[in-house]
């Protein structure tokens, strides 16, 4: 091998990457050949110019990144909370309903879906699912051991407002964040949060509302959850099967016909036999299907 | 992989969270600097350090010890890193298209000039010699640039650099050896 074509082999002995016996070979050669070491040490000096330009990063920026990343996670963990629990509703067992394990898988990729969404998810252009211009916003809520609550309010600047559940202010407060415009994880932990008082109408309006409304399927979810102990509730019963046809979330649509479907009533016959036209998710349709059957209602013509 | 690092892991792992913070805290100030150097812009270095962070949170249960964390965050980094570039790109092509063509830094292509004067003081000629190594750098091609920094300012092998490129080690290689060439051509009368 000439010295010519040794450049790149330098360069390798030089980072050590060659393998054991060429490396060998090259300092055998070295010893013996001095162009070969004078490019050698030109690597050297080289790497020793680069090296000596690497710029550190502004301790400032670092210190921003830092500060960005722990308001980020502190609020990642806030909600990763809520999602176990409702991965949990999922598989609680309901008596007669055996296929909900399938349903938490489901669930699962959903709620990835959701948290890999959430830094950017607004809501989209043209959804009116805006509160009446309010001077507050919710930017954060928190539960102190104490069992009180701590809401972080945004003014032109922020602060904390403290006080139980049963405080008037506390739960204005948590309706406006259910319908926060902006950030998922504020409206999922306000509807967590608010179904402690969902015997509340106001309350049982904004879930009502974020099940028609909200743009996030894993709030709407949420949404459900919170009706759960109202399914026979004929405001929310239409909500329900309005949702089971029209919404555009499979999970939702399951977890809608589960809904209903605990407490058998002639609309819901109605509403399945539809469903049963135009559902294109197989689990769901079969679901229809078993609950018409156990109700003795012909599954129809589709 | 450090046996310190390993069990830092798998505390944060486990859900603890001074552990992950520590482990952020021992690679951030890396992964910021490869953004900037690679991006060129602190905003987007930021967000790239944001992401990054927030993969490796959500991630980090599934990090199984078959590559080391290094290589593995700055697989996500770089990737990242690249999604931003092809974006930028893409706007360059439309600003281009429109008649708006920029000529960054990368689109020049200039055969480094011969120094009129040699200063005397050392001082002055090494803040010479990193400016011109700087400005070297930024002519690289975004894909030159990475394997360089990765193997010169964070120590990696080109076995790992290639599994962060998802490219074969000989590619790597090769990539690694144009840079270095385009690297002492531009600092030629220096070194
Ligand atoms: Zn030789």
């Amino acid at each position: 091998m000439s010295c010519a074509s040794r450049t790149e082999q330098i360069l390798l002995y030089y980072h050590g990457e060659l393998p054991p016996s060429e490396s060998e070979e090259v300092r055998r050669h070295l010893e013996a050949c001095a162009a070969c070491r004078a490019e050698l040490e030109r690597q050297r000096l080289f790497a020793q110019a680069v090296e000596a330009a690497r710029g550190e990063p502004p301790p400032e920026l670092l210190a921003a990144c830092r500060r960005a990343l722990s308001e980020t996670l502190a609020r990642e963990r806030a909600s990763s909370g809520w999602q176990e629990r409702l991965a949990s509703w999922f598989v609680s067992p309901l008596p007669g309903r055996p296929a909900w394990g399938k349903l938490a898988g489901a669930l699962a990729v959903l709620a990835l879906g959701f948290l890999g969404g959430r830094l950017s998810t607004g809501l989209g252009p043209g959804l009116s699912f805006r509160p009446e211009p309010a001077g507050l916003r919710v930017r954060y809520i928190e539960h102190t051991p104490a069992g009180e609550l701590r809401l972080q309010v945004e003014e032109s600047r922020t602060r904390w407002v403290r006080g139980p559940l049963t405080d008037e202010t506390v739960r204005r407060l948590l309706l406006e964040a259910a319908r926060d415009p902006i950030d998922p994880a504020v409206r999922a932990d306000a509807l967590e949060t608010l179904r402690e008082v969902a015997e509340r109408p106001e309350v049982r309006k904004v879930f009502l509302e974020a099940l028609e409304r909200d743009p996030n399927p894993a709030i709407r979810l949420k949404a459900l959850e919170g009706l759960k102990p109202y399914a026979d509730d004929p405001d929310n019963r239409q909500v329900l099967s309005k949702a089971l046809l029209s919404d555009g979330d499979a999970n939702v649509r399951a977890m809608a016909v589960e809904l209903l479907a605990t407490s058998p009533r002639a609309d819901v016959v109605e509403t399945l036999q539809a469903l049963l036209g135009r559902e294109s998710d197989a689990y769901i349709r079969q679901r229809s299907a078993r609950i018409l059957q156990a109700m003795n209602a012909s599954p129809g013509i589709f | 992989m450090a046996a310190e690092e390993a069990s830092l892991i798998r505390a944060a792992q486990q859900g603890d969270q001074a552990a992950f913070e520590r482990l952020v805290q021992a690679h951030d100030a890396d992964v910021l600097r490869l953004a900037m150097s690679f991006l060129r812009s602190p905003e987007d270095a930021r967000d790239i350090y944001q992401e990054a962070f927030l993969r490796v949170w959500r991630n980090l249960r599934h990090f199984r010890f078959d590559s080391s964390f290094e290589s593995w965050l700055y697989r996500i980094v770089a990737n990242l890193c690249l999604d931003v570039l092809r974006k930028r790109k893409v706007r360059r092509q439309m600003l281009a298209v429109a008649g708006n063509g920029e000529t960054g830094p990368d689109m020049l292509d200039r055969v480094p000039e011969a120094r009129a004067e040699t200063d005397p003081q050392r001082a002055l000629l090494s803040r010479e010699i990193e400016e011109r190594t700087r400005s070297a750098l930024e002519r690289l091609s975004s894909r030159e640039r990475l394997v360089f920094e990765l193997r010169h300012f964070h120590g990696m092998r080109l076995k790992e650099i290639g599994l962060v490129l998802g490219a074969s080690e000989e590619a790597v290689k090769n990539c690694l050896f144009r840079a270095t060439q385009k690297m002492r051509l531009a600092l030629g009368d220096f070194l």
